[in-house]
C-alpha cells in the first residue's frame, strides 16, 4: 500500500502551489469583505465595555476596529451574553467574540483562538494573556487575524525601540 | 496433586525460529519506544483536528499488541510446572485475542469519532503557529507530524510480518496489522488536514471513516481467528484464509507406513505449535509402532509438538 502516502505527497505539493490555501469552511473572509464583519462583544471591563445603548469600547474593541479598518471591512458589533455569542461563533455566524473568555471555559476546545493580544490597560499595568475567539474551521480568516496581530506587535516593538 | 501428570516440556524451537522470536521481541520494544515518541509529538502538534485526536487514541490502543506480545513470550518461557500442568504454550493464543480486541477497538474509535464529527457538523479547529517571525497555518505542522509518524510503523510492521510468517505466529501478524492501521490513519490524517485547508470541514472525518472500515475488517478477521484458535478449531494458515496444510501432510506421511490401516488427525494450534491426536484404524498398536508414528510427527515439521496416538475404535459410519 505505498500508493496512499505517495498520493498524499502529490496532493501536498499541489496545495503548496495554491494561492488561496488554506481556505475557510464557511467563507468567513469573503463574507467580511462583501457584507460586514460581525463581532460579538461581552461586557468585560476594563478590556471590553458595552454601554447600555450597545456602544462597544475598550482596548480590545479598539484592536478589532483597527483590524477592520486595515482590511476595509464594515464592522458590526453584536453585544450580548457570552454563552449565546459563543454558540453563534461555533456555528460560524460571527467573525469573532471578545470579552468574557475564561481559560477554563468549556468553549476552549470548540472554537479557534487568536494569538495573544499583548494589550495593557495602561503602560505600567500587567499584561494578562488575552485572546480573541474565532470561528472554528476558518483557516484563511484565522491566518488573516493572526498576521495582523503579529504585524501590530512588530510595529509597537519598533515604536518602543525608537 | 500427585495424580496429575504434567505434560512433557514443549519442543524446543529450531535455532532460526528462536532467533526470529528474539528479533520479534526486540521489534516490540522498538515499537513501544516509537509509539511513546509519536504520541508525544502528536500531542504537541495537535490542533482540534478529529483525525489527530483519533490518531492519539489509536496510538495508545496500539501499545496493547506489543505489550501483550512481550508479556506472553515471557510467560511462555516459564513452561510446564505444578500449576500449569499442560504448559504455557497458549500464552500466544491469549495474546492473539487481546491484540485482536485492541485492533478492533482502534477501528471502533475511528468510526465513533468520524461519525460524531460528521453528524454534529463540528468544524475542526486548526490554528496558526509563528515560526521565525512569520505566521503559518498550523495544518502544515500537523501534516508534517503525521507524515513523520507514518514511516516507522510501516517499517516495523513490514519486519513483523516477515517474522510472523517465519514463526507462523498470529499475534505478531495482528501486531503488524495494528502497525498498518497506524500508518494508514496517519496517511488519512494528512489527506484530512489538507482537506480542511480546502475549506472542507468534513474531509478529515470522512478520510478517517474510510480508513476505519479497513481497520475494522482487519480487527474482525483477527477476532474471528482468535476465537477459532481458543476453541481448538481446525488450524488455519497465518493469513487466515485457508486451512493449514500441515495436518494433511502429517496424515499422508503416517499413512505411508507399511503396517498402517488408515489414519485421521485432530490437531489444534497452541501458540507457536500444533498439537493434537493421531487416530489409527489398526486394531492393535505396539509400543514400537507408537514410537514410529511419533518419530514421523517430530520429523515432519518443527511446529508439531505434542502428538498423542490412539486407536480409532469408532464404527466406520461415525467417522467423518
Amino acid at each position: 500500500m505505498p500508493r496512499s502516502p505517495l498520493a498524499a505527497l502529490v496532493l501536498l505539493l499541489l496545495l503548496a502551489g495554491c494561492d488561496h490555501y488554506p481556505r475557510d469552511a464557511d467563507d468567513m473572509t469573503a463574507l467580511a469583505a462583501e457584507r460586514s464583519m460581525q463581532v460579538g462583544a461581552s461586557h468585560d471591563p476594563p478590556w471590553v465595555r458595552v454601554s447600555a445603548d450597545g456602544q462597544v469600547s475598550g482596548p480590545e474593541a479598539e484592536l478589532v476596529r483597527d483590524f477592520a479598518r486595515a482590511h476595509g471591512y464594515r464592522l458590526r458589533w453584536r453585544p450580548g451574553g457570552h454563552d449565546a455569542l459563543m454558540r453563534e461563533l461555533e456555528r460560524a455566524r460571527l467573525h469573532a467574540v471578545i470579552g468574557g473568555h475564561d481559560p477554563d471555559s468549556p468553549w476552549q476546545p470548540m472554537v479557534g483562538w487568536s494569538r495573544p493580544l499583548h494589550l495593557r490597560t495602561d503602560d505600567d499595568a500587567a499584561m494578562p494573556e488575552r485572546r480573541i475567539a474565532l470561528p472554528p474551521g476558518q483557516s484563511a480568516w484565522q491566518l488573516e487575524v493572526d498576521r495582523h496581530l503579529l504585524e501590530r506587535e512588530r510595529q509597537r516593538e519598533g515604536g518602543r525601540a525608537r | 496433586m500427585t495424580s496429575s501428570a504434567p505434560r512433557p516440556p514443549p519442543r524446543a524451537l529450531p535455532e532460526a525460529q528462536q532467533q526470529a522470536l528474539r528479533r520479534a521481541e526486540r521489534l516490540c520494544w522498538w515499537t513501544l519506544l516509537w509509539i511513546a515518541l509519536a504520541s508525544t509529538l502528536m500531542y504537541f502538534s495537535m490542533g482540534g483536528s478529529q483525525t489527530m485526536k483519533t490518531a492519539l487514541v489509536e496510538d495508545l490502543l496500539s501499545l496493547v499488541p506489543p505489550i501483550a506480545f512481550l508479556v506472553a513470550s515471557r510467560f511462555r518461557r516459564k513452561g510446564v510446572d505444578e500449576e500449569y500442568i499442560a504448559g504455557r504454550e497458549r500464552a500466544f493464543n491469549v495474546n492473539f485475542l487481546i491484540s485482536a480486541v485492541a485492533l478492533t477497538g482502534v477501528g471502533l474509535a475511528l468510526v465513533y469519532d468520524g461519525l460524531h464529527t460528521l453528524l454534529t457538523a463540528t468544524r475542526p479547529v486548526v490554528g496558526t503557529i509563528t515560526v521565525a517571525g512569520h505566521v503559518f497555518w498550523q495544518g502544515w505542522l500537523m501534516m508534517a507530524a503525521l507524515a513523520v509518524t507514518a514511516v516507522p510503523p510501516m517499517i516495523l510492521g513490514n519486519k513483523k510480518l516477515g517474522l510472523a510468517r517465519q514463526l507462523s505466529l498470529k499475534p505478531l501478524h495482528t501486531d503488524a496489522d495494528t502497525g498498518k492501521a497506524d500508518w494508514m490513519t496517519a496517511a488519512a490524517g494528512i489527506v484530512g488536514v489538507a482537506g480542511i485547508g480546502m475549506g472542507w470541514w468534513w474531509a478529515d472525518a470522512t478520510a478517517a471513516l474510510v480508513i476505519s472500515c479497513n481497520i475494522l475488517h482487519d480487527g474482525a478477521t483477527n477476532l474471528r481467528g482468535a476465537v477459532r484458535d481458543l476453541h481448538d478449531a481446525r488450524p488455519q494458515k497465518l493469513e487466515r484464509d485457508e486451512p493449514d496444510p500441515l495436518p494433511e501432510r502429517l496424515c499422508a506421511e503416517i499413512s505411508a507406513l507399511p503396517w498402517m490401516d488408515g489414519c485421521t488427525v485432530r490437531l489444534h494450534e497452541e501458540g507457536l505449535h500444533l498439537s493434537g491426536i493421531v487416530l489409527l484404524r489398526n486394531r492393535t498398536l505396539t509400543a514400537a509402532q507408537l514410537e514410529e508414528v511419533r518419530a514421523i510427527a517430530q520429523a515432519v515439521d518443527w511446529r508439531l509438538d505434542q502428538i498423542d496416538v490412539s486407536i480409532d475404535d469408532r464404527a466406520p459410519s461415525e467417522r467423518r
